[in-house]
C-alpha cells in the first residue's frame, strides 16, 4: 500500500499545525498571557488558551476536511 | 434528599442501560451492519480519555492552580494534528502484522521478542493501577458525597472508612462483573469488542451531557453569567484562577503537554480504542479535529465550576466534588443525581477499555507464552479459548482489586489528577520504544529492554515511591533525607536537582534513562537479522514508491562502475560500459555523462527491476540517502518480483496442464478449483450456470434458462470447515455483490478487504454468512466470471484466509487468466458433453433394446460404444421356417454422422429381411444399391463425409436343416466354434464393402453341427493402435477355444480378454450358438402333381398334429394346406414339397420350383378362385413367400397355444 502524494502533504500540513500550537501555548507566548484580568468576563490567559485552541482545531478540521 | 437505594437503583438501571447498549452494538456486528464502522463512533470513543479525572479532577485541579489543568487536553489535541503522521501508521502496522495490543506492537518491532512482551505489560499494569483506583476513589467518594445530600461532606470526613462500607471495594466488584460481562464473553481474532466501543461512544455523550448542564447551571444559574462569575472570583481575591504564575512553573506546564501527547497514544485504553478498535483507516480523519473539539467542550466550563466552587464553599470544600456538591448547594437533586451518573460513565469507561485491554496483554504477553513454554501440555489443548478466557478474567479481577488495593495504601487523600499523573508518566516510557520504533530503524530489542527498565525503575523511585511515604508506608525521613541518609538519592531531588514539581523531575530523570539506554545500547549493539527485517517493515509502512522525476544525476564513471560490480559482476559492468552509446570518458575520476547514467540504470533495471535500478543510481549519484541496508532490501525484493513472476508462470502453467484434461464438466470445475489451492488462493470455488450442468445450449447473450442461478459445481480450500456454499447448493447472487458486478461487467472484481466492503455484507440474502466467512477469517476475494464465445458459464471465486497479503491487482490478472483458461475448457466439456449425449441417446434407440425371441439360436451381445459414438451395429432377426438372421455392421467414422447412417441402413436390412426374406447375398447388393444412393445425395447436398466404406455381415441360419449362409461386404469373418471346442475363421467369399458399387456378392453356405457358435465381431475388438490385427486374431482364436461355451460366458471371455483400456472405436460384439430342430419338430411330405395328393398330406397333417398335442390348430391348418398344396398343384412347375415346423410357432410350408409369387386378392363375390390366400390370411398369423435356389417358398405361420404372440 503506497502512501499517496496526497496523503504525504497532508501529514505534513498537520504536523505544521501542532507545531504551531504547541509554540503558541508554551511560554514565551504563555507568559505574554499570564496576567490577571479579564476579557469578555473571562480570565485573559484562558481567553488566550481557549482561542488558540479552537483556531487549531479549526485550522484541522480545514486541512483534513479539504484533503480527499 | 436522595436514598441511598434510589442512587444504587439508577446506576444500576444506568449500567444495565449500557449493557443494552453494547448488546445492540455486538447483534449490528453480528449481522454485518456495524455501528462503529462510522468514523462519528470512531471519534466518540476517542472520549475515553475524559474520565473522572477530566470530570472530577479537572476543576479540583483549577481551583487549585486555574487554568493549570488545561496541558492534559492541549497535548491530545497537538498529538493528533500529529496524528496522521503517528496513528496512522500505527494503525496500519497494526493491521499489516496482526498487531492486537501495545505489548504485542513492541514485541513484534523489536524482532518479536517475547520478553519484551512480557515486560511491557507488566510496566503497563504497574503504571495503570494508580489510574484505576483514582476512578474508584471518584466513585465511592462522589457516591458517599450523595448520599449525604443535601449536608456537604469535607474530604477529611470521607476518608477513613471500612473495607466493608467501602463503595469503592464494591464499584471495583461491580465493575470487575460489569467487564467481564463485557470484554470476555468470547475470543476474536482480532480483539476487537464492538459492543463495547457502542457503550463507550455512548458514556463520551451523557458524561458531555452532564458536565455542560452542571457548567451551565453553575454559569447561568448560580451566577450571572461568565463576567459576574469572574469578576466576584476576583473580588474574592481567588487570582489562582487567572494566573499560573505561582501555582504551576512553566516548565512543568510543558512536561504535562508532553506527558498528555503520550498518553493519548500510549494509554492502553486509548491505543485499543484507536488502534485496536479501529475499522478503517480513514475514520481518523474525523477523529483529528472532533476529539479535540469534545475535549474543548468540555474543558471549557472547568474554569467556571472551578470559580463557582471557591465561592460557594470557600477553600475548605474539597474541590474535586464541586461537581457534585454545586447542584446540591442548589438544591437540585435531579441534576445531582444526573451528575454522579455522568461522573459514573465517565469512571466506567476508562475502566471497562482499560482493564479489558491490560487483561489482553497480560493473557497475549504474559501468561500465554509462559503457560505455553513451560508446560507443553498446554499447547496440545484442543481448545485454548477457554483457557484464555479465564486468564483475562482473572486478571480483570485482579487489576481491579490491585486498583482498590493502592486506592486503600496510597491513594486515600491525594487529589485525583495526583494520582493520575503518576500513570501518565508511566505508560510515557513506552515513547521512545514505540515512537522510536516508528521512525528509526537502528532501535533495537537490547537497546529497548535497557531503556524501558531504567526509565520503569525511574519512574518507581521517583513518583510510587513518595506517594507511599506521602501515606506514612515508608518514613518521610526516606524523603526528606534520602534511603540510608543518601541525600543524593532522594526520590524528589535525584542528585541535588534542583526544586522541580515531582511528575516534572520523574519525568526528567527516566526520560533521560529511558531515551538514553535505547539510543546507547542500540548504536552500541547492531540490530539483529530478525529485528532488522521488522524495522524495515515498521518504519516503511507508509512509504510512497518512487515515482518519475526529471533529475540531475551526478556521479563519476569509477562509481557507478563499482555499483554495477555490486549487481552485475566485474564482467557485467564492463560489457554494460562498452556497450554504452555516446563518448567514452577517459578516467574513472570523470563524471559520467547523462547517457551513461541512463544506460546504466536501463541495463540494472533488467536484473534487479526499475526502482530499484533507479534507486540504486541515486544512492550512488548521492540524490538519496540511502544505505548499504535499502539497497540490501532492494534486493531483496527484485529477487522476490522475479520469484514472483516465475512462480505466476509456474501456476499458469500447472493451470494450462491441470485444467481440461477431461471433457467433463464437473471434472473441469474441480481442476479449476485445486490448480489454485493452497498457492494462489486459501480457498476457490467453482459454480457454474445451471443451464451449463443441464447440458443446455445458451443463448449468446447468457439469457438462456436458468443462466441467472447458479450451481457451486466445486470447492477446494486448505480446510474443510470454511463457511462457504457446499457443492450443489445452488445461489443466486444479489445485485450488489462483487459476484453480481462480476457477471454483468464481465471482467473479474477484486475485493481486497472484505471486511471494509459494504457490499460484501449484501452477498446473500441471509447477511450473517458474509459475517460468518469474515469470522472465520477470510478476508480477501476475487471473483472472476467464467465465459466463453460471450456466454457466461460460470463464476470462480478464489478467497484467502491464512495468507495474510490481501489479492492485489497483481492476483487480479493472474485469476482472470486462470478464468480464462478455465473457460475454454469449461465450454469445450460443455459442448463435447451435449453433443455426445446426443449421439449417444441417438445410438441407444438405433440400436436393438432387447434380441427378438426366436428359437433357431441362443444369442448373447455386447455393444460398447467408443468416446466418440460410433457407427457399430448389430441385429438379430427372427426370419419364418424356424430360421434366423444375424447382421453384424460397421459404418465408417464416428459421430451423429455415423450413428444416423447406421440407422438407416439398420431399417433398411431389416426390411430387406422380414417382409422381402433375400438371400443374404442379395439383401448386400440392395444395401450396396441404397448406400450409393445415400452418397449420391449426401454429395449432392454438399456433404464431404460419405458413407461408403461400410461394412456388413449377414448370417442366415436354418434351424431345420442345421445350415448357414453367409455374405460378407468387406466386413471380417466371423468364428465358428464347433462343439469340439476347435475355432474357425469361416472361410467367407471376402467381397468389396458397402458404396463401392459394380461387383456381385457371394454367399457361402456350410452346415454347421448343433451347439456351435458363431462369433460375429467388429474390427474394433480385434484392431487398434496397440494390438495387430494378428495377434488380435490368434487372442480371440485362443481365448474362443477355452471360453464357456454359453453365449453370455463366451461374451464375457472375450471381453475380458480383449477389451482395451481405452476405446477409439465401438466394439460390437454377438455370439450366437446354433440349435437344429429334432424329427419330433419338423415333418416332411413330398407332394404329386396330383390333386387326390392334397387330401393325403392333409391326413397326414392332422395326425402329426394330433401327435403334438395341437388339437386346436388342426381345422386351421387342414385348411391353410389344402389352400396351398392346391395352389402349388395347380400352377408350380417341379416337385412339390410341404413342411410342417413346431418351433414356438406352428408353420406350414409348401415349395415348389415356380418363381411366380402368389398375392392377396380381394376376390370378387362372382369369382370362383382366388380366395385361398386370402383365407390363408384369416387363419395365420403371418405368411409369406421367399425364393430359394430351386425355386420359392410359401409359408404361414400360427401361434401354438402356450406360446405368446406369434
Amino acid at each position: 500500500m503506497a502512501e499517496s502524494r496526497d496523503d504525504e502533504q497532508l501529514g505534513l500540513r498537520l504536523a505544521a499545525v501542532a507545531v504551531l500550537g504547541f509554540v503558541l501555548t508554551i511560554p514565551p507566548f504563555l507568559a505574554r498571557f499570564d496576567r490577571v484580568g479579564q476579557v469578555f468576563g473571562v480570565p485573559v490567559l484562558a481567553a488566550y488558551l481557549f482561542l488558540v485552541w479552537a483556531i487549531t482545531i479549526g485550522l484541522i478540521a480545514l486541512i483534513g476536511g479539504r484533503s480527499r | 434528599m436522595l436514598q441511598t437505594w434510589f442512587i444504587v437503583a439508577v446506576s444500576a438501571a444506568y449500567l444495565g442501560l449500557l449493557f443494552a447498549v453494547a448488546h445492540y452494538g455486538d447483534r449490528r456486528a453480528d449481522s454485518g451492519r456495524s455501528i462503529i464502522n462510522n468514523a462519528t463512533v470512531y471519534a466518540l470513543s476517542f472520549g475515553v480519555y475524559a474520565t473522572s479525572w477530566t470530570y472530577y479532577g479537572s476543576v479540583g485541579w483549577a481551583a487549585r492552580a486555574g487554568v493549570g489543568f488545561l496541558p492534559i487536553y492541549l497535548g491530545p489535541t497537538i498529538m493528533l494534528a500529529l496524528g496522521w503522521l503517528v496513528l496512522r501508521r500505527i494503525i496500519r502496522i497494526s493491521r499489516r502484522h496482526r498487531v492486537t495490543s501495545l505489548a504485542d506492537f513492541v514485541s513484534a518491532r523489536y524482532g518479536k521478542s517475547t520478553a519484551l512482551g512480557a515486560l511491557v505489560t507488566i510496566i503497563a499494569v504497574v503504571g495503570v493501577i494508580p489510574y484505576i483506583s483514582l476512578q474508584l476513589k471518584a466513585v465511592s467518594l462522589t457516591f458517599a458525597t450523595l448520599r449525604r445530600d443535601p449536608g456537604i461532606t469535607s474530604a477529611a470526613e470521607l476518608s477513613h472508612i471500612p473495607v466493608l462500607e467501602d463503595t469503592g471495594l464494591y464499584a471495583a466488584l461491580v465493575l470487575a462483573a460489569f467487564t467481564i460481562l463485557f470484554g470476555t464473553r468470547h475470543l476474536d481474532a482480532t480483539e476487537r469488542h464492538e459492543g463495547m466501543v457502542a457503550a463507550i461512544a455512548f458514556e463520551t455523550v451523557v458524561k458531555l451531557a452532564a458536565f455542560l448542564s452542571v457548567g451551565i447551571f453553575v454559569v447561568f444559574w448560580m451566577f450571572r453569567g461568565f463576567g459576574d462569575l469572574f469578576s466576584r472570583a476576583a473580588d474574592a481575591g481567588h487570582t489562582t484562577l487567572f494566573t499560573l504564575h505561582g501555582q504551576t512553573g512553566y516548565g512543568s506546564w510543558v512536561w504535562l503537554m508532553v506527558l498528555s501527547m503520550l498518553a493519548i497514544v500510549l494509554l492502553p485504553r486509548q491505543w485499543q480504542i484507536g488502534v485496536v478498535e479501529n475499522v478503517d483507516e480513514r475514520h481518523l480523519k474525523r477523529v483529528l479535529w472532533m476529539f479535540p473539539l469534545y475535549l474543548l467542550v468540555i474543558s471549557a466550563f472547568v474554569l467556571p465550576i472551578a470559580a463557582g466552587g471557591l465561592l460557594r464553599f470557600g477553600p475548605g470544600a474539597d474541590a474535586d466534588t464541586y461537581v457534585l456538591t454545586l447542584p446540591m448547594a442548589g438544591g437540585q437533586e435531579a441534576l445531582a443525581l444526573f451528575v454522579f451518573i455522568g461522573g459514573l460513565s465517565a469512571a466506567t469507561s476508562m475502566v471497562i477499555v482499560e482493564t479489558i485491554a491490560l487483561s489482553t496483554m497480560v493473557s497475549n504477553s504474559l501468561v500465554m507464552p509462559l503457560l505455553l513454554r513451560g508446560r507443553s501440555r498446554l499447547a496440545r489443548r484442543d481448545n485454548l479459548a477457554g483457557l484464555v478466557l479465564g486468564i483475562r478474567r482473572a486478571a480483570i479481577v485482579l487489576i481491579l482489586l490491585l486498583g482498590y488495593g493502592y486506592l486503600r495504601v496510597a491513594g486515600g487523600e491525594t487529589a485525583l489528577v495526583s494520582i493520575g499523573l503518576v500513570s501518565f508518566a508511566a505508560v510515557a516510557q513506552f515513547a521512545p520504544a514505540i515512537l522510536g520504533g516508528l521512525f528509526w530503524k537502528g532501535g533495537t530489542r537490547r537497546g529497548v529492554l535497557v531503556g524501558l527498565v531504567a526509565g520503569f525503575v525511574v519512574w518507581a523511585y521517583t513518583l510510587v515511591l513518595p506517594t507511599f511515604a506521602d501515606a506514612g508506608l515508608l518514613s518521610a525521613s526516606f524523603l526528606q533525607e534520602g534511603p540510608f541518609g543518601v541525600g543524593l538519592l532522594r526520590p524528589e531531588r535525584l542528585f541535588g536537582m534542583p526544586a522541580m514539581d515531582p511528575v516534572s523531575h520523574a519525568m526528567f530523570w527516566s526520560a533521560l534513562v529511558n531515551v538514553g539506554g535505547y539510543v546507547v545500547v542500540s548504536l552500541a549493539d547492531p540490530p539483529r537479522a530478525a529485528e532488522r527485517a521488522q524495522a524495515v517493515q515498521f518504519v516503511g509502512v507508509v512509504e510512497e514508491p518512487f515515482g518519475e522525476r526529471r533529475r540531475q544525476v551526478r556521479a563519476t564513471v569509477g562509481e557507478l562502475q563499482a555499483l554495477l560490480e555490486r549487481f552485475l559482476g566485474p564482467e557485467g559492468a564492463q560489457r554494460v560500459l562498452r556497450s554504452s552509446p555516446g563518448r567514452r570518458p577517459d578516467s574513472p575520476a570523470a563524471e559520467a555523462p547523462p547517457e551513461l547514467v541512463h544506460h546504466a540504470e536501463a541495463q540494472l533495471a533488467g536484473s534487479v527491476g526499475a526502482a530499484s535500478a533507479r534507486l540504486a543510481v541515486a544512492a550512488v549519484a548521492g540524490e538519496e540517502e540511502i544505505g548499504t541496508e535499502e539497497v540490501m532490501r532492494m534486493i531483496g525484493e527484485a529477487s522476490q518480483r522475479v520469484e514472483l513472476v516465475r512462480w505466476r508462470l509456474k501456476l499458469l502453467y500447472d493451470a494450462t496442464g491441470g485444467i481440461g484434461t477431461t471433457l467433463d464438466v464437473t471434472r473441469t470445475a474441480e481442476e479449476l478449483a485445486q490448480v489454485a489451492v493452497p498457492r494462489f488462493a486459501d480457498y476457490v470455488a467453482v459454480d457454474l450456470a445451471e443451464s451449463v450442468l443441464r447440458e443446455e445450449e445458451l443463448g449468446p447473450d447468457g439469457t438462456g434458462t436458468g443462466i441467472k442461478r447458479m450451481q457451486r459445481a466445486a470447492v477446494s480450500g486448505i480446510r474443510d470447515d470454511a463457511p462457504l456454499f457446499a457443492v450443489g447448493d445452488r445461489l443466486t447472487f444479489s445485485p450488489s455483490s462483487p459476484q453480481a458486478r462480476a457477471v454483468e461487467s464481465g471482467v473479474a472484481v477484486l475485493v481486497p478487504r472484505l471486511r471494509e466492503s459494504t457490499q460484501w455484507r449484501e452477498v446473500d440474502l441471509d447477511p450473517a454468512r458474509g459475517s460468518r466467512v469474515i469470522d472465520f477469517g477470510i478476508h480477501s476475494l476475487i471473483t472472476a466470471p467464467l465465459s466463453a464465445r460471450g456466454v457466461l458459464l460460470g463464476m470462480v471465486h478464489f478467497w484467502r484466509s491464512e495468507k495474510p497479503e490481501p489479492f492485489d491487482q497483481d492476483d487480479l490478472s493472474l485469476a482472470a487468466e486462470l478464468a480464462t483458461r478455465a473457460s475454454v475448457s469449461v465450454d469445450n466439456a460443455r459442448r463435447y458433453t451435449r453433443e455426445h449425449g446426443l449421439a449417444v441417446a441417438l445410438q441407444r434407440r438405433l440400436l436393438p433394446r432387447g434380441l427378438p425371441e426366436q428359437n433357431a439360436v441362443e444369442v448373447a451381445s455386447r455393444y460398447l460404444p467408443a468416446q466418440a459414438v460410433g457407427g457399430d451395429w448389430f441385429d438379430v432377426i427372427p426370419l419364418p421356417g424356424a430360421r434366423v438372421a444375424l447382421v453384424m455392421g460397421d459404418i465408417v467414422g464416428h459421430g451423429l454422422h455415423a450413428a444416423a447412417t447406421m440407422g438407416q441402413l439398420r431399417t433398411a436390412v431389416h426390411n430387406f429381411s422380414t417382409p422381402l426374406d433375400l438371400p443374404p447375398d442379395e439383401l448386400l447388393s440392395h444395401l450396396d444399391e441404397l448406400v450409393t444412393l445415400i452418397d449420391q445425395d449426401a454429395i449432392t447436398a454438399g456433404d464431404e463425409t460419405t458413407v461408403t466404406g461400410a461394412t456388413c455381415l449377414y448370417v442366415v441360419y436354418d434351424s431345420v436343416s442345421g445350415t448357414c449362409v453367409i455374405a460378407s461386404a468387406g466386413h471380417p469373418p466371423p468364428a465358428l466354434v464347433h462343439p469340439d471346442g476347435r475355432v474357425e475363421f469361416l472361410d467367407v467369399a471376402p467381397c468389396l464393402p458397402l458404396g463401392i458399387g459394380g461387383l456381385p456378392f457371394a454367399a457361402t453356405e456350410l452346415s454347421l453341427a448343433e451347439g456351435s457358435r458363431l462369433v460375429l465381431f467388429t474390427d474394433g475388438l480385434i484392431e487398434r493402435r496397440a494390438l495387430d490385427i494378428d495377434v488380435g486374431l490368434r487372442l480371440l482364436r485362443e481365448t474362443l477355444a477355452r471360453a464357456d461355451p454359453s453365449p453370455e460366458g463366451t461374451c464375457d471371455a472375450v471381453l475380458d480378454a480383449l477389451l482395451p483400456e481405452s476405446r477409439s472405436d465401438d466394439i460390437a460384439l454377438l455370439v450366437a450358438r446354433t440349435r437344429v430342430l429334432g424329427p419330433g419338430q419338423v415333418a416332411e411330405w413330398d407332394v404329386e402333381r396330383d390333386p387326390a395328393a392334397v387330401r393325403r398330406v392333409r391326413a397326414a397333417v392332422s395326425a402329426r398334429l394330433m401327435e403334438w398335442e395341437l388339437e386346436d390348430l388342426v381345422f386351421p391348418t387342414e385348411l391353410i394346406c389344402s389352400e396351398l398344396i392346391t395352389n402349388a398343384v395347380r400352377h408350380a412347375t417341379g416337385p412339390i414339397k410341404a413342411r410342417l415346423i413346431r418351433d414356438g410357432a406352428l408353420t406350414f410350408e409348401v415349395s415348389d420350383h415356380s418363381s411366380t409369387s402368389p398375392h392377396l386378392r380381394y376376390a370378387a363375390s362372382t369369382d370362383e378362385g382366388g380366395r385361398g390366400l386370402f383365407l390363408v390370411a384369416q387363419f395365420a398369423e403371418r405368411w409369406g413367400t421367399r425364393y430359394t435356389e430351386e425355386g420359392k417358398v410359401i409359408w404361414a405361420e400360427q401361434t401354438t397355444p402356450g406360446t405368446a404372440g406369434g
